[in-house]
């Protein structure tokens, strides 16, 4: 029995980093080619690991162009998602708990209606709400990208709905005999069970507004205002790419999110068991 | 009925700017901002917003001159830059909010967003932007063929053309390409060094324009599109249609053309071409995309030459032309032209301006600044020096100024089509021979063109 | 309990339907403020002859009319279910796969699941689009396999069979999301079940389908219905990637859009095509809506 467990276990292990290590090969690629020469970078039979290492690469990258550096553009990045995060959290709850839990009139439609909203795609609503941000003279400002994640974000709304759909009922049953009402049992009930579904919102929130690219495209306006993601972009061009640098900054950018990740991840394992084999 | 309007408006108000004695009595080349002792205007406390694409090296440059204008105007200028694929979006979303920057980079595209464009003729004509030192032929790279308006000032040409390692052809024994070499010429040259290297000789292709050239080059006075981008201009003769799909075809199929998949794979990135690794012997590109091939080329020590677009007749017509890479515009909103009319004065003839953008965009089309830019050694390297031979000998063909500098707006719909329906189809057998997908090209490339008049 | 309620029920603040709107304000402002004007115009625009930044022309149902006669759209739509039908199923049987195997408690675990997380960190970046032609490109590792197998003259950005095969790998391998989400499923569902279901002597596998699928299925109806959407909605990768060729064999539908409404300057067929797609996709998610009560169950 003992040996049998320890075999199981030296296969799962194998498998899981041979299997991972194949699922990182294209980021270590990326990584690696921040330090290649461009002909190593694109060339046919471009050694894996670079045969003369190029870490001009990074500083060449981070004085980005003219007069502004990384160092703004991460800034901002972080500006950003950090606030954008923040409202989607909050609001993405609230409008959860109010479509899975209250039962108010309508609530059919404006589930109805949020389903619909995801069908359209981005592509043709881009211009009508670039109208709109430019009548409220918000063009040029991060208000465009930041507001609307605390009016609530679909996809993240419809995911703690299914969580809280998840939670047995006869909880807000017991917390409204022990005097709660609908607010609290948000705040006091909702909120706490929530948590792992609160903490995958964080994580993927924060990396999609993080790596968006068409919201800073359309209304960031200014150098000064832009993201890392937008700024990465300026080194490509048909007329000829810096891929090195280009590719510097890249890998640069993943670090912040894979930090966020790694302190948040630690609230997604502890004491999970659920699924797993014992034995 | 607009454009009408807009003309009519336009030669009045020029006919009133002739009326003007204080005009008439600036002497020819007042504003040109080479001369000793020229004083710039002074627009402090004014503001001017510009918007280019380009990568982060033309934003370094570009940055760099408008604070030179700035100290020198005491101007505040607002600028945005963005990736050529994401500009178009922006673009088209200003346009949609009527918010568009005072000066805006603008492509060969420029017919799709006249409305947006203001004409410059009054500038040229009053001498705000100098043309003294730019040729007619120049001028005409970036105006509109149908009304006679300056669309803008081109920030440099460029042609399309063919770089060739002439390494790879001396190992095949193949004789390099001449000035009017053929495209029975370049199909022999691509099928001998195919079989001496076993790889394709040529890698990426620009299918739409090498189709158009052929129909130039076909009979004098052919043209796929008319001079003022307003029809066709080859009497639906779809022979050098045929003649082109089935060449190309051809040598694609016995693997002297690289497959669609390896052309994919390269797609826009011109530095990933094949040729730059030395697995490639040809391969087509706008001139100014040269150098930076050459710098990826250089790092596998290879050394890369220019040629031009093969002929159908070797005494017949080239079916190249030097055309404007982009051109700075001005928005017809905008509330400050003739401060922006002065700053394309100065992107365009400093020669102080010219020795810090050195031809990024393309090649200069003042002719004193050309000529600063080559005296300086520091400034032009043998690369460069090999894209300003190209487009000297694109100029000098006589026909170079014969085809149009505007795109129709259905250009880009009808090129899409051509490339994906047409010779993808064929490379997928989806026709029985280059007869027919001509025919149906044809077909389809009238049905585009009228939804765009319906328009 | 009873006198609870009717305590309550006098408050105007507690009554259910108060309570609902404040807490769905924010998303019924965002819906009325910023998505509603512009999905009523594109719906509007449908109907039109529009281009960016002139008056629209009123034109009728001559845009649908267009487009059932219309090759490259029916195309865009074919290879867009194609697309949906073998990426979605691919990439959550794939997601829920390793969020399980990564459920195991060792002392590596947090290691691990950074390690499969971080390919859905580079996200639609250029990198991607390189390491992907490099990877199934002509000469790159996954056609020198191939050939070592016996085929020949096989390349897989050249040919119209099988182009949408590294699309839709690439797609599936970014599973992070879908992952986590999963992740945070299981880690909700109570461990007494399991011990419960040990006591009573059931397999691993009998657990799975007794236990974790069932709890899970709001979650699996979740991510299905979200990577659907994604799936039909599908534009970067194959923009960067393939640019829809070759002979359209990628042009899948958004991206079809975007070249209609941005490059050839049609919005209003734009916006038509759009409406059409969201037909689709409704229908879609309500069959999906509908039968999933059958097979999703919640606790209430």
């Amino acid at each position: 029995m003992q040996k049998k467990r320890a075999v199981q276990n030296v296969i799962y292990h194998v498998f899981v980093i041979a299997f991972g290590l194949l699922m990182i090969y294209p980021v270590l690629w990326m990584i690696l080619s921040s330090f290649k020469m461009k002909s190593e970078i694109l060339g046919n039979n471009a050694p894996f690991l670079p045969s003369t290492w190029v870490f001009e690469n990074y500083p060449n990258g981070w004085k980005g162009s003219g007069s502004l550096t990384f160092a703004t553009y991460f800034k901002n990045s972080i500006i950003v998602s950090c606030l954008g995060t923040l409202g989607t959290v909050i609001s993405s709850a609230m409008v959860a708990y109010a479509l899975a839990r209250v039962k108010f009139r309508g609530r059919k439609f404006w589930f109805t209606a949020m389903i619909m909203t995801m069908l359209l795609p981005g592509q043709v609503l881009m211009i009508p709400q670039y109208i709109i941000w430019n009548r409220l003279g918000l063009v040029g400002t991060f208000v465009p990208l930041i507001l609307p994640k605390y009016l609530g974000w679909p996809f993240f709304i419809y995911m703690m709905m299914q969580f809280i759909r998840g939670l047995p009922k006869e909880l807000d049953e017991a917390a409204m005999i022990d005097g709660c009402n609908k607010y609290s049992i948000f705040t006091r009930i909702v909120l706490p069970l929530l948590g792992p579904s609160i903490i995958t919102t964080i994580v993927i929130s924060f990396y999609w507004i993080w790596d968006d690219y068409m919201g800073p495209l359309l209304y960031l306006s200014k150098p000064a205002l832009y993201t890392v993601s937008l700024a990465i972009k300026g080194f490509a061009d048909t007329q000829g790419t810096n891929f090195g640098p280009m590719f510097a900054m890249s890998s640069l950018s993943l670090i912040p999110v894979f930090l966020l990740f790694l302190f948040f991840n630690r609230y997604l394992m502890d004491g999970v068991t659920a699924g797993a084999v014992k034995g | 009925m607009r454009k009408n309007l807009l003309a009519l408006l336009l030669a009045v108000a020029m006919l009133c700017a002739m009326a003007v004695p204080a005009m008439a009595e600036k002497a020819e080349g007042w504003n040109n901002v080479n001369a000793e002792g020229y004083e710039y205007p002074d627009y402090s406390g004014k503001t001017l917003s510009i918007m280019w694409w380009g990568s982060d090296t033309r934003a370094q440059l570009t940055e760099e001159i408008i604070h030179m204008w700035e100290e020198k105007t005491g101007a505040t200028v607002e600028f945005e830059n963005y990736d050529g694929g994401g500009y178009w979006t922006v673009f088209q979303s200003k346009m949609a909010a009527n918010d568009l920057p005072d000066v805006f980079q603008m492509g060969n595209n420029w017919l799709t967003y006249y409305d947006t464009i203001e004409p410059l003729n009054a500038y040229i004509d009053d001498g705000t932007i100098d043309t003294t030192a730019i040729s007619e032929a120049m001028i005409a790279t970036t105006v509109n063929q149908a009304n006679g308006d300056v669309t803008g000032m081109s920030n440099g040409t460029n042609a399309r053309c063919f770089a060739y390692n002439p390494a790879i052809f001396d190992e095949a024994g193949v004789p390099y390409p001449t000035d009017n070499w053929t495209w029975d010429d370049f199909a022999a040259a691509g099928r001998a060094i195919t079989e001496a290297t076993g790889n394709p000789a040529i890698t990426t292709l620009e299918y739409n324009s090498l189709a158009f050239s052929a129909v130039t080059q076909w009979k004098e006075g052919y043209n796929f599109y008319a001079m003022d981008g307003s029809d066709f201009a080859f009497e639906g003769d779809i022979e050098p249609l045929t003649y082109i799909i089935g060449l190309l075809s051809d040598l694609q199929s016995e693997g002297v053309i690289a497959d669609f998949g390896v052309q994919n794979e390269i797609g826009k990135n011109i530095e990933a071409d094949w040729i730059a690794f030395g697995d490639a012997a040809m391969v087509m590109l706008s001139s100014n995309q040269f150098q930076a091939l050459s710098n990826v080329a250089a790092e596998s020590g290879i050394e890369l030459a220019l040629a031009t677009i093969p002929r159908v007749y070797a005494d017949g017509q080239s079916g190249m032309v030097v055309r404007s890479s982009q051109q700075m515009s001005i928005y017809s909103g905008s509330d400050n032209k003739e401060m922006a009319a002065n700053f394309i004065n100065f992107f365009v003839n400093s020669i102080e301006c010219n020795k810090v953008l050195n031809c990024e965009r393309g090649v200069s089309i003042n002719s004193d600044v050309l000529a600063a830019l080559k005296a300086d050694s520091e400034k032009t390297n043998d690369v460069t020096a090999k894209v300003y031979t190209l487009i000297d000998l694109v100029g000098s063909f006589p026909d170079a100024a014969n085809s149009s500098p505007a795109e129709p707006a259905a250009n880009e719909e009808i090129s899409d089509v051509l490339l994906k329906t047409y010779f993808q189809g064929m490379a997928d057998g989806k026709f029985a021979d280059a007869q027919e997908a001509a025919e149906k090209f044809w077909a389809e490339a009238q049905e585009i063109w009228a939804k765009y008049e319906n328009q | 309990m009873q006198a609870a309620k009717q305590t309550r029920k006098g408050s105007f603040l507690h009554n259910d339907n108060v309570v609902g709107y404040i807490f769905a304000a924010p998303f019924i402002i965002s819906f009325l403020c910023l998505t509603l004007i512009p999905m009523a115009l594109s719906l509007y625009y449908s109907f039109c002859n529009y281009k960016i930044g002139a008056a629209p022309e009123w034109i009728g149902i001559q845009n649908f009319a267009n487009l059932l006669k219309d090759g490259t759209f029916t195309n865009s739509l074919l290879v867009t279910i194609q697309y949906v039908a073998i990426g979605v199923p691919l990439k959550l049987v794939f997601a829920l796969f390793v969020a399980m195997l990564l459920t195991r408690p060792t002392r590596v675990q947090g290691l691990y699941r950074a390690i499969y997380y971080i390919p859905s960190l580079i996200g639609g970046s250029v990198a991607v689009a390189l390491v992907w032609k490099q990877l199934f490109g002509s000469r790159g590792p996954v056609v020198s396999l191939i050939k070592a197998l016996g085929a020949t003259g096989f390349n897989f950005f050249g040919s119209t069979t099988w182009a949408f095969l590294p699309l839709v790998l690439c797609n599936a391998w970014q599973f992070g999301s879908s992952m986590l989400i999963f992740a945070s499923g299981l880690k909700q569902i109570s461990k007494e079940y399991y011990e419960a279901a040990e006591i009573d002597g059931a397999g691993a596998v009998k657990r799975f389908f007794s236990i974790t699928l069932p709890i899970l299925s709001p979650i699996i109806l979740f991510n299905l219905i979200m990577q659907l959407i994604s799936g039909f909605m599908t534009f970067t990768q194959a923009q960067i990637i393939t640019d829809g060729g070759p002979n359209y064999a990628t042009n899948y539908i958004a991206l079809n859009i975007f070249k209609e409404g941005f490059s050839f300057q049609h919005m209003g067929y734009a916006c038509a095509q759009s409406w059409v797609m969201l037909l689709i996709m409704a229908a879609v998610t309500g069959i999906i809506f509908k039968t999933s009560s059958h097979w999703t169950f919640y606790e209430n």
